[in-house]
């Protein structure tokens, strides 16, 4: 028989022994292989729409996931190797040589991880589709998941699986060299000793457990409070813990014991004396299991708060299913056509709500910034009570109580959280034509009765106060429906997008919802498998020790029993005995949690203002049920094990227990509303349009793919670096075709994965059918000296296409205009040959934004040095492409500009202090760095030569944002001595300065778009009239400093451009 | 005198279907109230399953048997556990000590299940631990303490209770000569002052020869039976000998040296 044969009957023969480690193994595999084949799922790829996000987050999971399984399985493997020292000790006693018996444990290990591996796999293709289920559920996606088998995903299982077994296997090999033969028989004897402790160490844990949580509970305000307090509480937590386990728990203990009347009352002697004699040996257990508990409680509870709060979040924010400003009756008649012409959403309510809008003061910003003031003409918006508590009965919400004569209740703006304290005794005064009326804070509440519109600020006043003001403001009729399942309203609100006017500010709870589900939904999959993880881990391992313990406590109870104590006494032993060695670490567990959660609730910004008592509620009722299916089964286990016997009602109760979850599981399917079959989108597509060049030419474009063969690529490192740039020039006449906005790989691409993210859903725009208004592969214009060049650079991640507008209306002005896409950084780039390749940056950090920036400033030098082999004559493309006829000569290269958005404005004026080459430059809303700690060589040294900073919005202290209030742009300023000017958009935001100025409005029009995602991207002030300005300022730059022509307009204030400040 | 066990045709047979292992043959046994009694026999006669099944941890495949009066064979678990802590007081050979208990919760622990008030208990203890001369090591583990000491606290533990019967399997096995002596005197005391009836099972003749009467076994059957009446403890252990030569077999080696290890202390 050979040793391998031998391996093999043995694992026949011990199989009941090796059952424990067989499991602990197999679950291991199992949740493995689930989560790998669901994070290369492709239907899921494809239902959840940022899937890049997605697969950065689960490799992340799956990382603590190996680590965690690691460690997992070496702990049952050691577990399991102690109980078999002495049949190892009896083979070498048989005169077995060591190296065989090593060969043969080796063998015995690796056939069994061999076997769980298949079986596992096995097991896991059937469970991840549960998974997939219940993901595609929380995401209200509908997507076909067939049975997930992914040969990636077992490749990698394999993988992770056999190195784990491998180095479990020569652990195995290792065990007959480790110890001397009495040892190895002894194994099982080396008894736990009655542990020593101290009544100080029991006090500290205690004061380490108090000081801990005391610091859970203090309120923090910047990085190094969070930090500090984050470290003091971790720290307490653990040290507490683990003292308490080592010292105080036996503390108590032996004070039970000291308690003779209890003590020496039947079985209370034998389980407190158990308890006491394991305490040492499972005290370290039982801390590590406290503090996972709590860990994974937390990840729970965070993601599901998360989500909770997001529903919540969308439901504060539109009150309303639909909700719009009243206007002529044609429009509202036809708006109440399509609401109630979807009878699967009968309407349950309709209401008119009249609002009066005043200008106003408050005494603190935080009420009434000068950004909402200036926002809107008349930025607060006041109710009457009466009003509000008729709304507040339909949409079931408290009702407020009577106000006095100048008191006021505010509602609280959306996303803070701010408090009814904050408030009380602030005071907002209107300003009306005919009187100032100061009113006073009483109180907040958080229920808003409008749908959500910037500016947020709305107060609600008695009904003799609200008559006195709408007397003399401008009052605005809503009105609001309320209708059954508002989750699914997309064809309803896709309708009535589409008769929409901009003044009707028409919102649906629909729109808002949809937005950001998917972050939240992926949020509680991910922390709640890692968490269910964790929590089935604990379980399995207080399983694994009870039973090894109680196999060596069996001749303990055969004693026992032979002295006179009845099966039912020991089975009550050992219940008790469990019942602590479980509870204990519960309940700890849940007060690590309590605080820990207590610290989050205040660091996730997600989770602001939520109220978790129900996903806590929630946790903590899942918890207790998985823990008590396991304390079920260790129970019976362990009693079995005993005397043979189970005790029935234990049996009854776990599958009593196991029922319950499965029915909660499968309640909690059912009652998450069905995703409505996902069919595409049918509709009319939206085509875009860009604004037609101000300059005397026509405009022409033609693309070029340029390979850099003297760099390796600092993204992929295995090639060359690889540039698609677009050349825009002034064009001598029309060509056969205009090129389109987006060749259609990287059009499919970006529709599928960045429209998504401002709420909508693929195929509602036709990107890949829009066209620029420059002709493609047009002859060039001639030009004695050639035309100026510009280099642009896009924002971080942005493709090139998206700065068209601006670039475009230059080249119709005499220029040049080179955009580079940045590879590998930007989301995807198209390559000749349909070629799409997509971003490959992991963390935005500060190494990856520092990387990135260098990167670019690289590119960009390639670039131009590319233009002057241009000017030669010869043509870089790599697929030697026609270049457009006369294009090396309309090149000036000694008139160079450059300009770009938030990274590409840094990147710009970076290279400018690089490479003299380069003339002027403008950055739009872009940070010269990593702030604060990494600032470009260009902020800290500035530069000579002309260079334009344009900012958008405010900081987040409610300051404009430019020179005066950005360090980088600060030093920057400072520090150069050239010709410079800051321009600020106060009312504009940071894409202001892409395309998405002109055409988030021109969505809006026809699609239901969150106004929050508008206001966030572009800002409130008027679109075209913001981007009349932008690109009227930056031609101005360029003729200035390129072609030299004097320009009023930089010079100051214009009041053609009043949303423009200059900074000085 | 009253009958504290009484079994009548104490059959035994292990094993299931074809092979079928008879170890008792039907066995009839008497003990009376006060009585010291032995069994002996060499290794495979049958005296520990005997034992056993007295003792309510095995059941004999037939037989009747009685114990203070009250039939075993008919009670459920519940009832023999309650029996066992009730009437039976066991000492065995490798003393059965809860290593997880101290010498007095251990010697306590049948008056704990029984759930006798705490100062009788403790009371018990003190004046058994006087008895059997381990007060000194009362709050020691059983891991501190040497074999003589454990066996001790498995009697005193035997005894604690008042049991009607008190089984002991091979108490001085594990023993040296010395502790093997104290043992025996303290059980040979026991049941003279306090009129304990002790049922003892070992193949040691010296052990043997503190018994009244002492049953042979064989085979599953019994062979003989000596009773000590008015000889000396010498005589008898010499009858005994002489027994255990008639019934021969392996045991002959070890007789011969418990006669040389046991010579010096007659």
């Amino acid at each position: 028989m050979t040793l391998f044969a031998v391996a093999k009957k043995n694992i026949k023969g011990n199989f009941k022994s090796y059952l424990i480690y067989f499991i602990s193994m197999l679950f291991s595999v199992v949740i493995y292989y689930t989560f790998v084949s669901l994070q290369y799922s492709t239907e899921i790829a494809k239902g959840i729409e940022s899937s890049q996000a997605m697969q950065s987050i689960f490799m992340v999971a799956s990382v603590i996931l190996i680590l965690f399984v690691s460690v997992f399985i070496l702990y049952s493997n050691n577990t399991f190797a102690r109980k078999r020292k002495k049949e190892v000790g009896l083979y070498s006693l048989l005169g077995l040589q060591r190296k065989t018996i090593g060969r043969m444990l080796f063998y015995e290990n690796f056939i069994m991880g061999t076997v769980v591996l298949v079986i596992g796999i096995a097991v896991g293709t059937f469970l991840s589709r549960l998974f997939s289920m219940i993901l595609i559920r929380l995401l209200g996606i509908s997507v076909d998941v067939g049975m997930v088998f992914s040969l990636k995903a077992v490749i990698n299982t394999t993988i992770v699986f056999m190195a784990i077994i491998l180095f479990t296997s020569i652990q195995g090999y290792r065990l007959i060299y480790k110890f001397k033969l009495i040892e190895l028989f002894r194994a099982e004897q080396v008894g736990e000793q009655q542990p020593k402790t101290s009544v100080i160490s029991g006090i500290l844990a205690v004061l380490c457990l108090v000081l801990g949580y005391w610091f859970s509970f203090q309120r923090f305000s910047n990085n190094e409070e969070v930090l500090s307090n984050i470290g003091i509480t971790l720290v307490g937590i653990i040290l507490g813990t683990i003292l308490l386990f080592s010292s105080a728990v036996v503390l108590l203990l032996k004070m039970k014991k000291r308690n003779k009347k209890s003590y020496y009352n039947g079985m209370n002697l034998v389980t407190t004396s158990n308890l006491v004699y394991r305490i040492k040996g499972n005290s370290r257990m039982l801390s590590v299991i406290s503090l996972l508990s709590a860990v994974a409680l937390s990840a729970v509870t965070v993601g599901v708060g998360m989500y909770y709060g997001f529903e919540e979040n969308a439901r504060l924010a539109t009150p309303f299913s639909y909700m719009y400003i009243s206007q002529d009756e044609t429009f509202n008649k036809s708006v109440d056509n399509i609401i109630r012409g979807d009878e699967e959403h009968s309407v349950v309510a309709q209401m008119n709500i009249s609002v009066a809008k005043s200008k106003g003061e408050a005494s603190s910003s935080d009420i009434l910034s000068g950004r909402e003031a200036n926002a809107d003409e008349n930025p607060v918006k006041i109710i009457s009570v009466g009003q509000y508590n008729k709304i507040a009965n339909i949409l079931e919400l408290t009702a407020l109580p009577s106000i006095e004569n100048e008191k006021t209740i505010a509602i609280r703006p959306m996303y803070t959280d701010y408090e009814s304290s904050d408030y009380e005794g602030e005071t907002i005064t209107l300003n009306l034509p005919k009187e100032d009326i100061t009113l006073e804070f009483v109180g907040m509440t958080v229920e808003r009765v409008i749908n959500w519109s910037y500016p947020d600020v709305m107060i609600v006043v008695n009904d003799e106060a609200y008559n006195k003001i709408e007397a003399q403001s401008s009052t605005v009729d809503y009105v609001g429906y309320v209708v059954e399942d508002q989750k699914t309203t997309k064809k309803t609100t896709d309708a009535l997008a589409a008769i929409k006017m901009p003044q009707s500010k028409l919102s649906t709870f629909y729109t808002e919802y949809r937005l950001g589900i998917e972050g939240a939904a992926f949020n509680v999959f991910i922390l709640g498998f890692l968490g269910l993880v964790f929590i089935m881990a604990t379980g399995s391992i207080i399983y694994f020790k009870q039973l090894s313990e109680v196999t060596s406590d069996k001749p303990r109870y055969e004693i026992l029993s032979k002295i006179g104590v009845s099966n039912r006494d020991i089975h009550m032993s050992i219940l008790k005995q469990n019942a602590f060695i479980f509870g204990l670490p519960l309940v700890i567990g849940v007060a690590h949690y309590m605080a820990i959660i207590n610290f989050l609730k205040r660091f996730f910004s997600n989770l602001a203002g939520v109220n978790l008592i129900q996903p806590i509620v929630l946790c903590v009722i899942i918890f207790g049920f998985i823990y008590a299916i396991y304390f079920g089964v260790t129970v019976n286990s362990s009693t079995k094990s005993v005397s043979g016997k189970s005790i029935p009602i234990v049996g009854a109760l776990v599958t009593l227990v196991f029922m319950l979850m499965i029915a909660l599981v499968g309640a909690l399917l059912w009652t998450t509303p069905p995703a409505e079959k996902e069919e595409s989108y049918t509709g009319e597509k939206v085509i875009l349009e860009l604004p037609k060049p101000t300059g005397q030419y026509e405009v022409g474009t033609t693309e070029i793919h340029l390979v850099d063969d003297t760099r390796v690529d600092p993204w992929v490192n295995d090639k060359v670096r690889e540039l698609m740039i677009s050349i825009w020039y002034p064009a001598q006449e029309e060509s056969e075709e205009k090129a389109l906005y987006m060749k259609p790989k990287a059009a499919k691409y970006y529709d599928e994965n960045t429209v998504t993210t401002i709420g909508l859903h693929p195929g509602q725009i036709d990107l890949s059918g829009t066209v620029t208004n420059a002709w493609l592969n047009a002859p060039v214009e001639n030009s004695d000296k050639g035309w100026p060049v510009i280099l642009y650079s896009p924002g971080g991640t942005v493709p090139r296409n998206f700065g068209t507008a601006v670039v475009e209306d230059l080249a119709s002005r005499g220029y040049v205009v080179v955009t580079v896409d940045h590879t590998y950084e930007t989301s995807a780039v198209e390559f000749p040959g349909e070629r799409l390749e997509t971003g490959k940056l992991k963390a935005m950090n500060a190494e990856t934004i520092l990387k990135m920036l260098d990167v670019r400033v690289d590119d960009m030098r390639y670039v131009l040095d590319q233009l002057a082999e241009i000017q030669d004559g010869k043509n870089p493309d790599h697929e030697q492409s026609e270049l457009p006829l006369g294009l090396g000569r309309a090149l000036n290269l000694t008139k160079v500009g450059i300009f770009g958005h938030s990274a590409g404005g840094a990147t710009s004026a970076q290279v400018m202090y690089e490479d003299d080459r380069v003339d002027a430059g403008i950055d739009m809303d872009g940070t010269m760095g990593y702030m604060p700690d990494y600032p470009l060589p260009v902020a800290k040294y500035g530069l000579n030569r002309p260079f334009m900073l344009m900012n958008s919005g405010y900081n987040k202290d409610g300051e404009v944002d430019s020179h005066l209030t950005a360090d980088d742009r600060n030093s920057f300023w400072k520090n150069s001595t050239g010709w410079k000017l800051d321009l600020a958009i106060p009312e504009g935001a940071h894409y202001t300065f892409t395309d998405y100025q002109i055409l988030f409005p021109q969505l809006d029009r026809k699609l239901s778009i969150s106004p929050r995602v508008i206001q966030q991207s572009i800002g409130t002030a008027e679109s075209d009239q913001v981007f009349e300005a932008q690109k009227n300022y930056i031609a101005a730059f360029f003729e200035l400093h390129l072609k030299d022509i004097p320009q009023p307009l930089l010079d100051s204030p214009s009041t053609l451009y009043p949303e423009v400040e200059f900074i000085k | 005198m009253k009958k504290v066990v009484e079994a009548k045709e104490i059959k035994k047979v292990y094993g299931l279907k074809g092979t079928v292992f008879p170890v008792l043959h039907g066995i009839d046994l008497t003990v009376l109230e006060g009585e010291f009694a032995g069994i002996m026999g060499p290794s495979g006669s049958g005296k520990t399953t005997l034992l056993n099944i007295l003792a309510t941890i095995d059941q004999p495949t037939s037989g009747d048997i009685k114990i203070d009066g009250e039939s075993i064979l008919n009670m459920n678990e519940e009832q023999l556990s309650a029996f066992r802590r009730d009437k039976l007081g066991f000492i065995f050979q490798d003393y059965n000590l809860l290593d997880t208990l101290t010498v007095k919760e251990n010697i306590l622990l049948p008056l704990a299940i029984a759930k006798i008030k705490v100062w009788e208990l403790e009371g018990r203890v003190d004046e058994i631990a006087d008895k059997f001369g381990i007060r000194p090591i009362l709050e020691k583990y059983p891991y501190q303490i040497s074999g003589g000491q454990k066996q001790r606290t498995a009697a005193s533990r035997a005894i604690i209770s008042n049991p009607s019967l008190i089984l002991a399997d091979e108490p001085t096995g594990a023993l040296d000569s010395k502790s093997a002596t104290d043992l025996l005197e303290s059980l040979k005391s026991l049941n003279k002052q306090d009129k304990a009836t002790i049922l003892m099972v070992t193949h040691d003749a010296f052990a043997a020869s503190y018994c009244k009467r002492v049953l042979f076994i064989k085979d599953g059957n019994i062979f003989t039976e000596l009773v000590k009446e008015n000889t000396s403890r010498k005589d008898f252990f010499k009858k005994l000998l002489d027994v255990l030569n008639m019934l021969g077999g392996s045991e002959s080696d070890i007789i011969c040296c418990s006669k040389e290890k046991y010579k010096r202390e007659f």
